[in-house]
């Protein structure tokens, strides 16, 4: 054979070796570094809009229960502050969440209620808020107050940021009711067995 | 809520000490003053006396609706803190915001304003905020809310030392006012700290990779395309080169 007719092949040899190759490479760093994907939807309510001065009869209440109905998702929720490491702290069982407790009250006319658990635990497996990656807009999300108030949020947006790049309106006291739920998502590092990038889930008020 | 109520009533304090020492010096040309919130209109409102402008009114309003929230947060840490965080700073707060309360009122008497005692809506609303709660979520409540206010009173602060035209005694007070909120600012910001009371930098919410890898295992499309293309493309110059071969 020519190495005139013989250079079609080797170019194709090598194109496949090549691909080949990469593919065996994405495999692999897929295997070793899984994530969790979240896309980008819908529009984040903005913390900076100003609430309604109204006063109100109803001031909020301590959130007790987190469900996601579309979800099957039912979650006791405790109140957690901000450990010595600046870092939120999240309740260790995957299956209870945690309500940062400086912040506004369920059903507060200002201010975002912020609600977060673990996405997975070593031990415990998947955690309740697991879905968030997959909840769309209009799904509903209901806290239940420790004295009994039901509070009706609705998912307008979901976000995906990371961690250290977290919008600092996330905790915001005063502006537009609102509820954000937080868990984690990106890709996984098991080494320091944490992930990357934190998945946002925005909620409004139902009138 | 319980941080917007701090900001208004803080945040005006100062400029309301910027104002009384201003409104002290003014000719009082302006027209009479509307009613404003925690302030009562003096019997004879007219400024052809020389008393109170129609700023200086309204500033006295605010500010003593600044003091009376100063009062009503460290009266309630008293009533209802657990930490020794908030137990221990709450009597400071409460007699600051009464030395302050005072201090207005005797200032506002002077230039003819009668200052009421009623809380506006939204230290109420601030008030109640703060009684739904209880323990842990109330400590850390009430911590930021005073982090808040006392944030916004250094701001308004700075704000009269950085205004050129503020008069060498407002900018006396406010640089007054400046070392003790600094003071209470670093207090609060270390009990802040210790309650878990701070605004969280980051959210650590997952450590077994269970999520990631059941997510990984159901996608996998783009490496196998990606390899199997390679194969295709291996396979057609191997046949590429028998043929070529038996063609020979």
């Amino acid at each position: 054979m020519s190495p005139r007719r013989r250079w079609p092949a080797a170019f194709l040899a090598l194109c496949g070796a090549a691909l080949l190759v990469t593919g065996v490479v994405l495999f692999v760093d897929g295997q070793a570094a899984p994530r969790v994907e979240a896309t980008s939807v819908g529009d984040v309510p903005l913390a900076t809009t100003s609430a309604s001065a109204a006063p109100r009869a109803f001031v909020g209440e301590v959130p007790a229960r987190l469900d996601l109905p579309g979800r099957a998702v039912t979650a006791p929720v405790v109140p957690v502050g901000t450990g010595p490491d600046g870092a939120l702290v999240i309740p260790d069982p995957p299956q209870t969440v945690g309500w940062w407790a400086p912040g506004a009250l369920a059903g507060s006319g200002s201010g975002t209620v912020v609600v977060a658990g673990h996405v997975d635990s070593r031990l415990e497996g998947i955690g309740a808020l697991a879905v968030l990656p997959v909840l769309t807009v209009g799904e509903e999300a209901v806290l239940t107050g420790e004295r009994g108030a039901v509070l009706r949020y609705r998912v307008v947006a979901r976000r995906e940021f990371v961690k250290a790049a977290l919008p600092p309106d996330t905790f915001d006291r005063t502006g537009a009711p609102r509820l954000v739920l937080i868990t984690c998502g990106g890709r996984f590092d098991s080494r320091i067995r944490s992930y990357e990038d934190n998945i946002v889930v925005y909620a409004e008020p139902v009138p | 809520m319980t941080t917007r109520s701090a900001r208004l009533t803080a945040g005006t304090l100062l400029v309301a000490v910027a104002l009384t020492g201003a409104a002290a010096c003014s000719s009082g040309e302006q027209a009479p003053a509307a009613p404003t919130p925690g302030a009562v209109a003096p019997p004879n409102p007219g400024d052809a006396t020389g008393q109170a402008t129609d700023a200086a009114r309204q500033a006295f309003g605010q500010a003593n609706q600044g003091a009376l929230a100063l009062v009503a947060l460290g009266g309630l840490g008293t009533d209802k803190g657990v930490g020794d965080q908030v137990k221990g700073l709450a009597p400071d707060v409460t007699s600051q915001g009464q030395a302050l309360l005072d201090q207005i009122k005797q200032a506002a008497t002077a230039q003819g304003v009668a200052l009421g005692d009623q809380l506006d809506a939204q230290t109420q609303a601030l008030v109640a905020d703060l009684q739904s709660r209880s323990g842990q979520p109330f400590d850390t409540a009430w911590l930021q809310a005073a982090n808040s206010l006392i944030e916004q009173a250094r701001t308004a602060a700075n704000t009269v030392l950085n205004d050129p035209n503020a008069s060498a005694e407002a900018k006396a007070a406010a640089r007054d006012a400046l070392a003790r909120l600094d003071a209470l600012a670093a207090q609060v910001g270390s009990a802040s700290s210790s309650a878990g009371a701070s605004t969280p930098g980051s959210v650590n919410a997952g450590t077994g990779g269970q999520a990631a890898a059941s997510s990984a295992e159901s996608a996998p499309v783009l490496p196998l395309a990606v390899g199997g293309l390679g194969i295709v493309l291996i396979g057609g110059a191997a046949a590429w080169t028998r043929r070529s071969r038996s063609d020979a």
